[in-house]
């Protein structure tokens, strides 16, 4: 990374476009973790770039590059949404703002059923396990430091919390292959909204014990 | 740790799924790409000095505090001795830059956004009107009189 810095640093534009191909897919996604439509996310993920090459000869810390640019993408989808905000009057800061990204959609486009069905019962989390879950999904994988900056929260909460969002998943995943097997003439209705309904009768609770058990997960930032 | 080998494989999965439904567009990879041509190795930089909108709100965003200057965008920028006095406001869903600079004599200005640079007039006591702008980062750019040359950072409006 630092070879790579100061290679960009003399101007080889080879460099960057190595740089970029590395980041650009996590902070692609940490801006879609804040939900942000394509062409927010979009947006947000071009102003960390051109942040990073004006500031190219003040990077100090090459290593902490990738947490310094999710850094930027989350406070720039942070802003996106305030202004969004005030330009709708009486508006609201809620995180699940309608006419957001949710792309149920999405889901279609998958041929594989089992695809299909767990990208809807991603689709169905609560927020933070979205938001985790989503950064995490980053290719390549982000590391738990990069993950910490992007959501704006502690190292050391990620693996207990990758955790239990992932059997909060299995536990959609089952309902939803329940709906499959059972009713699959009414998947055609919208099995997405049937998962949130899923989700929310689920307290999280149920799986706090579980993630008490702390992070089997060894991995560091 | 059989458990752990399990979401390895699930979390593997998503990423799999994500890569096919919800990567980046290339046309996010070609502007990252393309904004090493942004690089200006000689013009000076003019820094962001006031925000009425700012940096510290990130931070207090969850509290949604009352913001003053509602309706009012207010940015300075300052650096290369100039500087650059900008009002963002929303009109009809365009935004305009009612901007004032001062400091040095300045020969020609420019106003840049991901789009392409767009000419600004500035009359002779330094104002300036940039109209029918999308939201979007911009820079501002000038050539003194002198010769040097000054940009602001980019700022997304």
């Amino acid at each position: 990374m630092t070879d790579l810095l100061s290679r960009i640093r003399q101007g080889d534009s080879a460099a960057w476009t190595a740089l970029t191909g590395q980041y650009t897919n996590l902070l692609w996604a940490v801006a879609r973790s804040q939900r942000m439509n394509e062409s927010d996310a979009a947006d947000a993920v071009q102003t960390a770039w051109l942040r990073l090459i004006e500031n190219i000869d003040d990077i100090r810390e090459p290593d902490r590059l990738g947490s310094w640019l999710a850094t930027i993408v989350r406070r720039e989808c942070h802003d996106i949404r305030r202004r969004a905000a005030r330009l709708r009057p009486g508006g609201t800061e809620e995180l699940d703002a309608p006419g957001e990204a949710d792309d149920p959609l999405d889901s279609a486009l998958l041929r594989d059923e089992r695809d299909a069905a767990l990208w809807r019962a991603f689709a169905g989390l609560r927020p933070p396990c979205r938001r985790l879950l989503r950064v995490l999904m980053a290719d390549p994988p982000p590391s738990y430091t990069e993950v910490a900056a992007a959501l704006d929260i502690a190292v050391g909460s990620i693996g207990p919390t990758r955790q239990r969002c992932l059997k909060c998943l299995r536990d959609l995943l089952r309902a939803s292959d329940g709906q499959i097997f059972s009713e699959r003439d009414h998947a055609a209705r919208g099995p997405a909204g049937d998962h949130r309904d899923h989700a929310a009768r689920r307290p999280a609770e149920d799986h706090r014990d579980h993630a008490a058990r702390g992070p089997a997960d060894g991995r560091k930032g | 740790m059989r458990g752990v080998d399990h979401d390895d494989k699930l979390l593997a999965d998503l990423r799999r799924i994500a890569g096919s439904v919800d990567g980046p567009p290339a046309s996010v990879l070609e502007a990252a790409r393309a904004a090493f041509l942004t690089r200006d190795l000689d013009a000076e930089i003019a820094h962001l000095v006031a925000d009425s909108r700012g940096p510290a709100a990130f931070e207090q965003v969850r509290a949604a505090p009352e913001d003053p200057a509602q309706g009012h965008w207010l940015l300075s920028f300052s650096g290369g001795g100039v500087q650059i006095d900008l009002e963002v406001e929303s009109d009809a869903g365009a935004l305009r830059l009612v901007g004032m600079l001062s400091g040095e004599p300045v020969e020609e200005c420019a106003l840049r956004t991901e789009s392409g640079s767009h000419p600004v007039t500035v009359d002779e006591l330094g104002r300036f009107v940039v109209e029918g702008l999308a939201p979007g980062p911009i820079r501002m750019f000038c050539r003194l009189a002198g010769g040097r040359r000054v940009t602001t950072r980019w700022i997304r409006i």
